[in-house]
């Protein structure tokens, strides 16, 4: 059988299709990620939709404004994912709820265990769950620090490594980590600590994809950009003409979790219908002729010539 | 180049940390080294032996009390703090531990919390004077070639450190604190001494202008081999915009993957605004019909 090839099949009108894919989905029930969790479904896959939901313990999960989606702004934790499941079932797919949190070990085992109970396998990852902790960087605390930390980075790693012997068994795998652009392309100032988890799984990403490299495992960054409960917490100004709707961005996430789709250790960012590449580049620099010590002073006066050019960042 | 009246603090247990350390206290610098309490009392004696304005503590940064403490120190001693050098090695560090998941979190608290911890210690005498260089050493933008891959739980951390670079130094502008990531790298440095005088003979004079007031880098991610400096940047492709941006399916994807995946038409954002100028300049050139703007705000 010859299989598709991207880039072979512009104007196909077939469909891209998820059938028989099992998906593991987190913090499915809010925003990107039930927007996520409804099209892997819409496409055929069976999906684990997880959520813990509004935290228990809000003080350390910030309690997001719930907007976006006329939800009620206090629920029951697990509540959040069953509706999502239901919708989708309601919709002709195939879904179960998880409400188990991702920062925990045993959660992103149960998670995973869900996927093979109820499906028999897993092969689709996305790791979305997260949380949104700004403020000027002197309010900021080394709580804020390990909490965006324990969710971003250790759920993201939880549940991949939970995923990832039966991905390797099967020689097939796609995951997908919800990066930032964040920390993984600009700065902004109150992002302190959210930039450093996000460039974390920047991190993370890049290393598993390597990893995966041989197993058939394609491990992909998302930096989506869409108005959700989250975004408003960063209270930055938007241009108003932009349709930022989070359905806008599941479009991108969709492909990059396709058999078909050959990118791995890259990060797209997803907006507003838009899909581009951000990808990391070296200077070829300055070199220091000789085999003397380098100085100070001789940097500084080379210090032009090795960085890129232009001088928008001085 | 000179220091006089500078104060810094330079952390981490590495051969490193240690001369970029001395080199500071050479140039007219006070430099208090940080250390965790196992590796301070030699550190400190190697520092004795080397002479005046280097100052040895045996704090671990990890801990942010000790982080505050170390600040204290400076800021009483001297009454200001003008650099800070976060210069922990993730991948010693994750060289601790055996099982992934504490070797990702060691490698994380060593690097990423620690430095956090030390430049909110060290902020307010910073921000008080309207004046700072830091420098985060093992910052790291993940890069495909020639760096070597690196263990999962440092690229974590070392990626981590990146991201945290990008928001301190948007944070850092309006009070003049320049915020800055530099990475030793190279394959075969790995493999030896983390004293060996190839690890930094770069990486120590470039930490040392990077350091230094006439310096006007912001948000820069420098990579120093053995002979060679370079510049690492992330850039934003052109790539693919909808037209009918309430349209985009995976089938568009698929169909354009060639432009969603070109390099093409990229930019290198000096910040935020820039980039969100650029994406909706793009947005506005292809996009035809006004938005219904449900989500919008």
């Amino acid at each position: 059988m010859i299989r598709h090839r991207a880039g072979q099949t512009a104007g196909s009108s077939v469909p891209v299709r998820l059938d028989n894919r099992v998906a593991v989905v987190t913090g499915a029930g809010r925003g990107l990620g039930r927007e996520f969790a409804l099209e892997l479904a819409a496409r055929g896959a069976a999906v684990v939709v997880n959520d813990i939901g509004v935290s228990a313990d809000a003080s350390r999960y910030v309690p997001f404004i719930a907007a976006d989606h006329g939800e009620p702004a206090e629920e029951e934790p697990a509540t959040v994912a069953a509706r999502v499941a239901a919708e989708i079932g309601r919709l002709g797919g195939s879904a179960v709820a998880n409400a188990a949190d991702v920062a925990e070990e045993e959660g992103a085992r149960s998670i995973v265990a869900d996927a093979i109970r109820a499906f028999g396998r897993v092969d689709i990852v996305v790791n979305n769950a997260g949380v949104v902790i700004t403020a000027p960087f002197e309010d900021l605390t080394a709580d804020d620090l390990a909490t965006v930390q324990a969710v971003h980075v250790r759920g993201s790693f939880n549940v991949a490594r939970q995923a990832w012997p039966h991905l390797v068994a099967q020689e097939y795998g796609r995951i997908v980590n919800v990066c930032s652009v964040e920390g993984g392309l600009i700065g902004s100032p109150q992002f302190a600590a959210y930039a450093a988890a996000k460039g974390g799984l920047i991190g993370l990403t890049c290393a598993l994809a390597r990893d995966g490299d041989r197993h058939g495992i394609q491990v992909n960054g998302i930096l989506p950009a869409a108005a959700t409960r989250a975004s408003a917490l960063s209270g930055k100004k938007r241009a108003p003409h932009v349709d930022r709707s989070p359905a806008l961005v599941a479009a991108g996430l969709t492909w990059l979790c396709h058999e078909n789709c050959d990118a791995s250790g890259r990060l797209y960012a997803l907006t507003a219908g838009s899909m581009r590449m951000i990808f990391n580049t070296v200077t070829s620099g300055y070199v220091f002729e000789g085999s003397g010590p380098v100085t100070p002073e001789e940097v500084r006066d080379r210090w032009e010539q090795m960085l890129r050019p232009g001088t928008g960042r001085i | 180049m000179r220091f006089d009246d500078r104060v810094a603090i330079v952390t981490g247990a590495s051969g490193l940390s240690q001369r970029i350390g001395r080199a500071l206290a050479q140039r007219g610098a006070t430099v208090f080294v940080s250390d965790s309490p196992r590796s301070a009392p030699q550190a400190a004696r190697e520092i004795a032996a080397t002479g005046g304005g280097l100052l040895a503590f045996p704090y671990d940064v990890a801990d942010p009390d000790q982080a505050v403490a170390l600040a204290q120190t400076a800021v009483r001693g001297f009454g200001r703090i003008d650099v800070v050098v976060n210069c922990a090695d993730a991948v010693t560090e994750a060289g601790k531990e055996s099982d992934a998941g504490a070797r990702l979190a060691v490698a994380w608290q060593a690097t990423v919390s620690g430095a956090f911890n030390v430049l909110q210690a060290a902020w307010p005498a910073m921000t008080a004077r309207g004046f700072g260089r830091v420098v985060n050493v093992g910052a790291r933008l993940d890069l495909p070639e020639p760096q070597p891959a690196l263990e999962l739980a440092a690229a974590v951390a070392e990626c981590g450190l990146a991201g945290m670079t990008r928001a301190l130094a948007a944070a850092g502008a309006e009070h003049g604190i320049a915020v800055n990531g530099l990475l030793p790298v190279f394959a075969e440095m790995r493999q030896q001494a983390a004293s060996s005088w190839l690890v930094g003979a770069t990486a120590v004079p470039a930490a040392v202008w990077l350091a230094h007031e006439d310096c006007p880098s912001r948000g820069r991610f420098i990579l120093a081999g053995p002979r060679r400096l370079a510049e690492a940047y992330s850039s934003a492709a052109a790539g693919y915009q909808c037209p009918v941006p309430t349209e985009f399916s995976a089938e568009h994807v698929r169909a354009h993957w060639p432009t969603v995946s070109s390099a093409a038409g990229s930019l290198a954002p000096a910040s935020s605004a820039e980039y969100n100028a650029f994406r909706v300049a793009i947005y506005e050139a292809v996009v035809t019909e006004p938005a219904a703007t449900p989500g919008a705000r």
